[in-house]
């Protein structure tokens, strides 16, 4: 059994594609960015004010709707379902962005001027004081 | 007139506090990114990557 484990994971791991696996793995750094987020805004670590709230609300909705479009298309598997993750993605990636600006003193809302889409560098950057 | 802008929202949270939070934040994305690389990819777990669903409280409102 030790030894078909490791290959039963392979044989999963396998059989989806690399869009699949980096489209899962940046929707995993940006709900960890979101609900990290969140719970500092509860726990006050980060301003409790209606920028924040507006910011971290907005972020929430687009991951949902880029999640649910995700889970469409694992059922459907058809280029018009990748298409809308792609364009639920282009929304989501400005918007977790953002709330790397939180406490700046322009706290932004939207942040159309972001191109790249590799979240943890993302909020990296995002976070230097303006 | 920027550092009484600064000052100002020092006010409101303590900056330093600020930047580890938001560190810890870039720190927890990319070891979530990290891990997706070996999770099996199911329709449960990509339900998982739906966020917290508790509403925020709103601001308070002065």
């Amino acid at each position: 059994m030790k030894r078909i484990l490791p290959l039963l994971l392979c044989l999963l791991l396998a059989g989806c594609s690399d869009w699949e696996r980096t489209t899962f793995q940046t929707l995993s750094a940006s709900k960890a960015t979101i609900d990290g987020a969140q719970a500092a805004y509860e726990a006050r670590t980060i301003p409790h004010n209606q920028c924040a709230y507006n910011i971290i609300n907005k972020a929430k909705a687009a991951q949902t709707l880029a999640v649910d479009a995700m889970m469409t298309y694992e059922t459907t598997k058809t280029g018009t379902a990748q298409s809308v993750v792609e364009a639920d993605l282009a929304q989501l990636s400005p918007i977790v962005a953002s709330i790397g600006t939180l406490g700046t003193s322009t706290c932004q809302t939207t942040t159309s001027n972001v191109q790249d889409t590799d979240w943890p560098i993302i909020v990296g950057i995002e976070m230097r004081p303006k | 007139m920027a550092y009484h802008s600064w000052y100002r929202n020092e006010a409101e949270v303590n900056n330093e506090q600020l930047v580890a939070v938001l560190l810890q934040l870039a720190v927890d994305a990319f070891a979530a990114y990290q891990a997706a690389a070996t999770t099996p990819i199911t329709a449960d777990a990509f339900m998982a990557l739906l966020p917290n669903a508790t509403p925020l409280t709103p601001p308070e409102t002065s």
